[in-house]
């Protein structure tokens, strides 16, 4: 007998039914990996539900003054320190008041593990560390965070800065501004409303700084960006003294942007020989002074504002005189136009 | 725990808790007339609620923290909570002999529970608050959006409302418009409970009914405050 079926099945089709089998294998390996996977997963999640339910559980009770400390911290795992951290972490971003300070006192004890991370090569981890001993434990850490200003990357040194420039907290505000020249990546009204977050306790710092000639002007003018943000009616005559010391362009704008805001009719002498710059910027500005706090006599120099070469510094002065409620001369100069 | 305890502090523990429940049994006869017996029932509870838990008993801290509380409300003639409480501290000391009788005090005016609804999407917010008002001894219910919310307002009946801003579906505004539109809920109070604290929402909130602003982050003790402050006034 020579060929046909009696010889067996083609080896072509034994190849391709073997190569079938070890995918259909292959695909069953795959499946139940996957499977096992989600089965894994979901017994990772259902575990840490459980951790979790159980100390929100003692956190509240600790809260509302019915559980010990030390019963809470007994039902912390050693491996589980870090990951309750996180957890408090989302409890503190909730709270203030006494209630703060409790979650404060109950992350003390772990804290040190997360001082430890400072270390690290990585430099999220250290500025995840840095965020998490400044909400958990500035009153302990601060020192530390301060340290974390000169760290070697700039986001490190950030996230320390904006830590420490907290609300009522003005103790750190000088550490801060001396290292601010190194922030040159992110924008001067930024780092300024970073300043004027802390409040009003940080403003003699802020006027200090806008008056010290060996400060880098560029620092300078965010000092008196702040100043402008906090309404400081104090900061009025550091800002005119810049007008009569200083040349820098930015400086001179920041300055004038103080007076736009608590300026008074005794600065405008400073303030006049501007409208006369060749920076747009600052004729807008010391324009807008003028029409805000000028009297009668000073209509004229308004009137010229209206034949600037810059349209900025036209837009500007109306827009200070309608803020102002001048409408008659507002009619005045579009009639005498 | 409270295996690893020395068995003579244990039984002196007991003792010592025994004998708080006496005396906190003596002074709340007291209470109606002696006006310094809240002060000393808060002040056993309080040391209950420290020994229960430096002794590994969580269950006579809780029923002693509660006892606390409710005295605080005592103050106000909300008395029969606190023989319960009171009751439920005895029960709590593990392997108790015949306590001593708690006597039954009548009190003319008994409050009814407090109902609360929390509108609120934030899970962990939901459970600061719900776990502040219900040690306070309030009945609170929550929604996590406005819709449901609403639709719990109409079908219930509350005495007072903790609304968050920003919530899916139908916001806190919206929410708070919809319940003052309901003739029963028109004096009802409401506390709005928002990280938007801008002046213009403020006068917002106010301008359509919102008796009251906590903002976040938030104190419970504070909000707690304010919603015993909400409850105890006159209607609008």
């Amino acid at each position: 007998m020579t060929g046909g079926v009696l010889d067996g099945p083609d080896p072509a089709l034994r190849f391709l039914a073997v190569g079938l089998l070890l995918l259909l294998v292959l695909i069953v390996a795959l499946i139940r990996t996957a499977l096992s996977y989600r089965a894994a997963n979901n017994h990772t999640r259902a575990e840490w539900l459980r951790r979790e339910a159980a100390w929100e559980s003692a956190v509240l009770g600790v809260l509302g003054g019915s559980l010990p400390d030390a019963e809470l911290h007994a039902v912390i795992g050693s491996a589980d320190r870090l990951y309750f951290i996180e957890y408090l972490l989302r409890f503190a971003r909730r709270l203030q008041g006494d209630e703060r300070g409790t979650v404060e006192r109950l992350a003390a004890p772990y804290l040190p593990a997360i001082a430890a991370r400072l270390d690290q090569r990585d430099d999220e981890f250290r500025a995840r560390a840095i965020n998490t001993l400044s909400c958990l434990g500035l009153a302990d850490y601060g020192p530390v965070i301060v340290a974390a200003l000169d760290d070697r990357s700039d986001l490190v040194a950030m996230v320390a800065a904006r830590s420490l420039a907290r609300p009522g907290v003005p103790e750190y505000a000088e550490e801060v501004l001396r290292r601010l020249g190194r922030f040159h990546q992110w924008r001067p009204s930024f780092l300024a409303s970073m300043l004027a977050q802390i409040g009003l306790d940080v403003a003699p710092v802020l006027r200090r700084t806008l008056l010290d000639a060996a400060v880098e002007p560029s620092v300078r003018a965010i000092a008196a960006e702040a100043l402008r943000e906090l309404h400081d009616p104090e900061a009025a005559d550091p800002a005119s003294e810049v007008l009569r010391t200083s040349d820098d362009r930015d400086l001179l704008a920041a300055s004038l942007g103080v007076l736009m805001e608590v300026g008074q009719p005794e600065h405008l002498d400073l303030v006049r020989p501007l409208i006369g710059s060749k920076e747009p910027i600052l004729r807008a500005r010391a324009y807008a002074i003028v029409a805000r706090l000028g009297g009668a006599d000073d209509v004229a120099v308004i009137r010229d504002a209206f034949h600037d070469d810059s349209p900025w510094v036209v837009i500007r002065v109306l827009e200070t005189l309608r803020a102002a409620g001048a409408h008659d001369a507002l009619a005045q100069l579009g009639e005498a136009s | 725990m409270a295996a690893e305890l020395d068995q003579d502090l244990m039984l002196e523990f007991k003792a010592a808790a025994r004998q708080a429940i006496a005396d906190l049994g003596t002074w709340l006869g007291a209470l109606p007339s002696d006006p310094t017996a809240a002060e000393r029932i808060t002040r056993l509870a309080h040391q209950l609620r420290g020994s229960g838990g430096a002794y590994g008993f969580p269950a006579v801290s809780t029923a002693a923290a509660r006892v606390e509380e409710s005295t605080r409300r005592a103050l106000r003639g909300r008395v029969n909570r606190l023989v319960v409480e009171l009751a439920a501290v005895d029960s709590a000391i593990p392997d108790a002999r015949p306590a001593p009788p708690v006597p039954v005090v009548v009190v003319p005016t008994l409050d009814r529970q407090v109902r609360i609804l929390i509108a609120e999407d934030d899970r962990l917010t939901l459970s600061l608050v719900k776990d502040r008002l219900e040690r306070a001894g309030h009945r609170v219910d929550h929604r996590p959006d406005g819709i449901e919310a609403l639709e719990a307002a109409t079908n219930g009946s509350y005495d007072l409302f903790i609304i968050d801003v920003k919530m899916p579906r139908l916001d806190g505004f919206g929410l708070v418009q919809q319940i003052r539109a309901l003739p029963r809920y028109a004096k009802t109070p409401v506390l709005m409970l928002t990280a938007l604290g801008g002046p213009q929402d403020v006068v917002r909130g106010f301008q359509i009914g919102v008796d009251d602003y906590v903002r976040k982050p938030f104190s419970p003790t504070e909000l707690l405050a304010r919603v015993d402050r909400l409850l105890e006034r006159p209607a609008r």
